[in-house]
């Protein structure tokens, strides 16, 4: 079995590289994920036909999380055994198994990290330009005005049915 | 960067004929400390429209769709509520 040797500077240094390299695609995904406020993503480019020019408007709305965590087992352990029998602490090496059997090494470290998000755009209005002026049409989504009716209406004969109940004797 | 932000932003301006159309939307961020996330929220509210003998009108953009989901769901409310009112006497 190989056994090498890594300074714990040179670990502390080694997850603070891995940290960083979590943190970069986070920041460009965030990046990214700022965009959607711009005028931008509300407007779509104008699409002409004829004389007459139309520009779509929609909502859009984001939702983005993040979580990550870095860690050592250096500080933990490191020397307890030495501190608990009253000998002298000294910094030792920590060393780390390379030969690939599994084995528990004596210090590591590592980080992790996740995370999740969603963009939603609707539709809301179109800007209509012609010969005889600009107007705003609005974009009516009727699956959803029937769903939010249907609810309504399932909420309001709940009560009515709930009304109609004999109340409830008290022995 | 702060904690909620609500701002109105203008677009690019389009001309379209005799007229200048320049488009209005406004963003509600809301971002974590830390760069650990966010929520936008991002919709269309006017539009400006500029004549060539220098009118201006403001043109609203409308959500119908969510004015009549908000309209029925307080109407529900109500009827419930007041069914409740009604049970209780």
């Amino acid at each position: 079995m190989k056994e090498t040797s890594i300074n714990p500077v040179e670990l502390s240094a080694m997850i603070e590289k891995s940290a960083a390299a979590i943190v970069e695609p986070v920041e460009r995904t965030l990046e990214h994920f700022l965009e959607i406020a711009s005028v931008k993503s509300v407007y779509d480019s104008p699409v002409k036909h004829g004389e007459t020019m139309i520009i779509p408007a929609a909502e859009v709305l984001g939702g983005l999380g993040f979580g990550m965590g870095v860690g050592t087992a250096v500080g933990e352990n490191f020397g307890k055994k030495d501190k608990e029998e009253g000998a002298e602490v000294e910094e030792k090496p920590v060393e780390i198994s390379q030969s690939g059997t599994g084995e528990k090494a004596p210090g590591g470290g590592g980080g992790g990290g996740g995370g999740g998000g969603r963009v939603f755009a609707r539709p809301v209005a179109v800007i209509i330009s012609g010969p005889d002026g600009v107007r705003v049409e609005p974009v009516v989504d009727a699956t959803k005005i029937a769903l939010a009716f249907f609810t309504a209406l399932g909420f309001m004969v709940g009560m009515a049915g709930r009304m109609r109940r004999p109340p409830r004797s008290q022995e | 960067m702060p904690f909620l932000t609500i701002e109105t932003l203008p677009g690019e301006s389009i001309q379209t004929g005799p007229n200048k159309i320049t488009p209005f939307s406004q963003a509600v961020k809301l971002l974590l400390p830390g760069s650990r996330g966010g929520l936008i929220w991002n919709r269309p509210v006017s539009v400006l429209v500029q004549g060539t003998d220098g009118s201006e009108n403001v043109l609203p953009v409308v959500d119908v769709t969510r004015i009549a989901q908000l309209a029925l769901l307080g109407i529900g409310l109500a009827i419930g509520i007041l069914f409740l009112l009604i049970n209780r006497r």
